[in-house]
């Protein structure tokens, strides 16, 4: 029975879904950039105000959705993150030829995918999540289709994430011929009182699954796809995908293999630190002779997922811990990442290559600042944000004594801190920027605005995380 | 006095003006740690064991028990005056050879000296590690904008090396602090509180390698060297002071204040391979000074060489060696400061640091030649200049450790006459390369620099006991701690110390024999 309470705990989704249908009907009546950006603003921003005032304890509605403190955590940095890409978007958008309007349905559909699948309880409603994210991601990742490269990213996105969904699904359907179960509180209960147990097809399900998730979160092996993506899509797109798309997989993954214990289970959770480590190495690895900023962004966050699993692997409450404070600030510097693409891009397009960038810091020497700050931020370095989420995660890693991990981690960041002072290198050649001219930064207020509040919430994290770590609330 | 020392950690950190504001700023600190000094001076006839001098404390990110506290005892106080005396000196030596982005530059100086002296004070470990880091951007930024040819690269080089051995270092303190706090239920990144965890065994060997590495980097010791000479040779003259004379220096600081005592038997037994290591460094960087054409290299290689001494007396554990080693920390900051001004100032007259290019300035320059001749003095350690008191003091006290290490740390100082006198001959007194140069003695400024780091060299030469006697509490209570550690674990571990007797022992008769 679906009661007015679980209404209530639903109620920032539904704010979503809504909100999704009056911008469609708003395109119907008249269309407006201006107007749908505002609607969508307000839809993000409403659905945030009622996540708020949801009470953190877990309360599980309908036995398909779960309201808790670690959803809602990740759903309002989910809703603000698609804020911020809606802000970005904006300006992007204005200067391209296409119909804009369509683009913010897609936005909020996939933000609503995300936001559900992180308070996911069961199969069925993170299978629905995920498609709606995926489908809506296809129609965002191609929508600049006067571009074929965009388009090809598009076709390619849907390939790899049909497949990946069904990897997932047949995976499922493996656990569920075993179990009979498919909500993970049956799930967990069985597994914790012994019912059920790590048997072969549960394992080759599990197996399946994590197939799946390493394709949605872009982990070594299965990680081909992203710099093809990141480099065609449009830079507001590549942001979601980089960061929303990837949160909202690694919640549910957190939920599932925390729920059934699978962590416990030793080749598990070898097979998650052998891909948790390969996905730093080789991350890092690929990053060093990249020439385009896209691509190298891509391959750093290869190998922050790859941090963020040691984080997963700490099998305890100080793991979930940091792992969701590593995504706020993984989240926070991505954004800041592409929403400096976005700010110098022009009319002609992204300034994507790293020789773009050369001599940056002689001609626009703050732009040059928030730029090398974001690139120490990702290289972890202290006094950014990069830095504390590398400390928790370290901290939580070293608490269960999970030193091999560790000591991956430490030298696979030198390995990447090469080609971000790389890129920091460029910026202090003293030449003239190959800039676009007209880059919309310098018109857009909000964009001035946006720039500057993530420039000082990267610095806030790295001094005084604690105000962050205490809204973890769990 | 916590206010003042708040404001003077605010002010660097703050101000991004050119030369002036640097100047300034650093000249109020300077008169800030004078003060500090001076009634610490005070305090001292009054009572007999003022330990910390000053701190300040607050919390910083409380979940985690990670506190801002600062604090100073007589080896801070020593070392963040130098500090701020070589601060002042990097930037005079600035004044006119930085012309691109002044305001940059004297931003990452003044970033730079914070982070250094947030090091010589910082009493947690998370502080610590944060002003460690602090360093490096700043440092890379230097090296990279305002270095010679290949200061992109050297800069990168050492960026690295000193980002892994740091994240090692990060990797024990998190592994000393989840230590600690299981065997206390008390987590917390507080140096005194973790003062009296000492794992056992091998988990405190592995972590305390952790920060050996980085100290070791940082220092540097024999295998981990090769960062050093690119960094000192390519950065401006202001960054290899600051490099070679402050920074080595935070490595040297770690081990006395946080090696030693945290880890006392752990360090004990690491001693022999330590003091190798140090006497190879000394040994090896002669050799490697005395073969170098870049007159940058040949200091650098010489720094090298000299921060063994350091090495030697740290892992000696007796109260001349510690004596030793801070005095060499300081005399060693200001030789190598005048050496590395000298040939800042040399590559701004000939614009190069080529010493087969170089030679017969003394005609030109005899005031040059007349500081260079105190300087080249002090480094190869003339009695009466403030490095042979150190060198002195470190070899007598390792001497009641390990003799042969001594001895052989003792040979290093005969070589390092070769080289320094190398440096004197070559560009001094040789017949000249070049016929025509334009070669003006130096000027005011120039005066004003060198005058007052030779007579600091030559005070401190005649009366080190002025830095000795600042520092003389903080020794003595750490000789008594570290004794008392190891008078517990003699009961404890009764053939370990057994071990380490029978080993000097031998050393002796071996010593002896030779």
């Amino acid at each position: 029975m679906v009661t007015l309470n679980d209404i209530n705990a639903l109620l920032p989704e539904i704010v979503l879904a809504a909100g999704a249908v009056i911008v469609m009907l708003m395109i119907a009546v008249s269309r407006n950039h201006v107007l749908s950006n505002i609607l969508t603003q307000l839809t993000f921003f409403i659905s945030f105000l009622f996540l708020i005032s949801n009470p953190g304890e877990p309360q599980l509605s309908t036995n398909l959705f779960v309201a808790d403190a670690l959803g809602k955590f990740l759903s309002g940095l989910i809703l603000c993150s698609a804020f911020v890409i809606t802000l970005f978007s904006f300006p992007y958008f204005n200067i391209q030829k296409e119909v804009k309007e369509e683009y913010y349905i897609l936005l909020i559909l996939a933000t609503l995918g995300s936001v559900c699948m992180t308070i996911s309880s069961h199969f069925i409603t993170f299978v629905l999540s995920l498609e709606i994210l995926s489908v809506s991601l296809f129609g965002l990742i191609g929508y600049l289709r006067h571009e074929s490269t965009s388009l090809e990213a598009g076709i390619k996105y849907l390939v790899l994430a049909a497949v990946a969904t069904s990897f997932i699904l047949f995976g499922f359907a493996l656990i569920y011929t075993k179990t009979g179960e498919m909500s993970l509180g049956g799930l967990g209960a069985g597994f914790n009182t012994g019912v059920f147990d790590f048997s072969y097809l549960i394992l080759a399900g599990l197996a399946l699954t994590i197939v799946g998730f390493g394709f949605k979160m872009a982990l070594v092996p299965f990680h081909f796809w992203t710099p093809d993506i990141y480099s065609a899509a449009p830079a507001p797109v590549a942001a979601f995908v980089a960061t929303i798309s990837k949160g909202a997989a690694f919640v549910f993954l957190l939920r599932l293999f925390y729920s059934i214990g699978g962590l416990a289970f030793g080749s598990v959770w070898v097979a998650f630190a052998v891909i948790a480590t390969a996905s730093m190495f080789i991350g890092n690895w690929l990053g060093l002779r990249q020439q385009n900023l896209k691509r190298l962004i891509a391959y750093s966050s290869i190998s922050h997922l790859g941090y963020l699993m040691v984080g997963f692997l700490s099998y305890s409450i100080a793991g979930i811990r940091a792992s969701a404070f590593y995504l706020v600030i993984y989240f926070t510097s991505i954004l800041a990442a592409f929403g400096l693409i976005t700010y110098l891009t022009g009319k002609r397009g992204e300034p994507v290559m790293i020789q773009d960038y050369r001599g940056l810091f002689w001609k626009k020497p703050w732009l040059a600042a928030f730029f090398t700050l974001i690139l120490l931020s990702l290289a972890g370095i202290p006094f950014t944000a990069g830095f504390m989420g590398k400390f928790y995660v370290l901290a939580s890693g070293m608490s269960t004594g999970r030193i091999f991990l560790l000591l991956a981690l430490v030298i696979s960041s030198t390995i990447g801190l090469f080609y971000y002072l790389r890129v920091v290198a460029v910026m202090l050649v003293r030449e003239e920027p190959a800039l676009p001219e007209d880059y919309i930064g310098k018109q857009s207020l909000a964009l001035k605005f946006l720039t500057i509040g993530l420039f000082a919430l990267i610095l806030w994290l790295g001094v005084f995380p604690n105000t962050f770590f205490n809204m973890l609330g769990f | 006095m916590g206010g003042g020392i708040l404001a003077w950690m605010l002010a660097p950190f703050n101000k991004a003006a050119p030369k002036w504001v640097a100047l300034i700023a650093l000249l109020l600190n300077l008169v800030i740690v004078a003060g500090v000094w001076i009634g610490f001076e005070a305090t001292v006839s009054l009572s007999t064991n003022p330990e910390w001098i000053t701190s300040i404390k607050a919390d910083w990110i409380p979940s985690l028990g990670i506190t801002f506290h600062l604090a100073m005892d007589g080896i801070s106080l020593v070392m963040t005056a130098l500090t701020f005396f070589l601060g002042i000196l990097s930037v005079l030596v600035s004044w006119k050879s930085i012309d691109k982005n002044t305001g940059f530059f004297f931003f990452n100086v003044l970033w730079l000296l914070a982070g250094i002296t947030g090091v010589f004070m910082a009493m947690d470990l998370i502080l610590f590690y944060f002003f460690w880091e602090i360093m490096l951007v700043p440092m890379y930024f230097v090296m990279a904008i305002w270095g010679h040819e290949n200061g992109r690269y050297a800069g990168w080089k050492f960026f690295l090396f000193t980002q892994i051995s740091g994240l090692m270092m990060l990797l024990s303190i998190l592994g000393l602090y989840f230590y600690h706090g299981s065997q206390t239920g008390n987590y917390s990144f507080n140096y005194f509180e973790l003062l009296g965890t000492v794992p056992g065994g091998t988990l405190s060997f592995w972590v305390m390698s952790g920060f050996l590495i980085a100290f070791f980097v940082k220092l540097p010791a024999i295998p981990f060297h090769s960062w050093l000479p690119d960094a000192y040779a390519e950065s401006p003259s202001a960054g290899s002071i600051i490099i070679a004379a402050l920074m080595s220096k935070t490595a040297a600081y770690g081990l006395i204040r946080f090696v030693v005592p945290l880890f006392p038997d752990a360090a004990h037994e690491f001693a022999v391979p330590a003091l190798a290591m140090g006497a190879a460094s000394i040994l090896y960087g002669a050799k490697l000074s005395y073969a170098q054409k870049n007159l940058k290299r040949l200091i650098a290689f010489s720094s090298f060489s000299h921060m063994g001494f350091i090495l030697i007396g740290v892992f000696s554990f007796n109260i001349l060696a510690f004596q030793g080693v801070l005095m060499q920390m300081v005399a060693h900051g200001l030789s190598i400061a005048g050496l590395f001004i000298i040939s800042g100032f040399i590559y701004d007259r000939i614009g190069t640091l080529d010493m087969q290019e170089m030679g017969g300035f003394w005609g030109n320059m005899p005031n040059m030649g007349g500081f260079t001749l105190v300087f080249v003095m002090a480094s190869l350690g003339l009695p009466g200049l403030a490095n042979f008191a150190a060198e002195f003091l470190v070899l007598a006290g390792a001497w009641q450790f390990n003799v042969l290490m001594s001895v052989l740390a003792t040979l290093g100082l005969i070589v390092s006459v070769t080289y320094s006198l190398r440096i004197l001959q070559k560009i001094f007194h040789q017949s000249r390369h070049s016929k025509e140069m334009e070669l003006s003695d130096f000027n005011l400024r120039e005066w004003l620099v060198m005058g007052s780091l030779t007579l600091a060299i030559v005070w401190l030469g005649f009366f080190p006991q002025s830095v000795v006697r600042t520092v003389q509490p903080v020794f003595n209570k750490m000789e008594i701690s570290s004794s008392t550690v190891n008078s517990e674990q003699d009961e404890v571990v009764d053939a370990n110390s057994d071990y380490d007797l029978n080993g000097s022992d031998k050393n002796e008769e071996g010593g002896t024999a030779w």
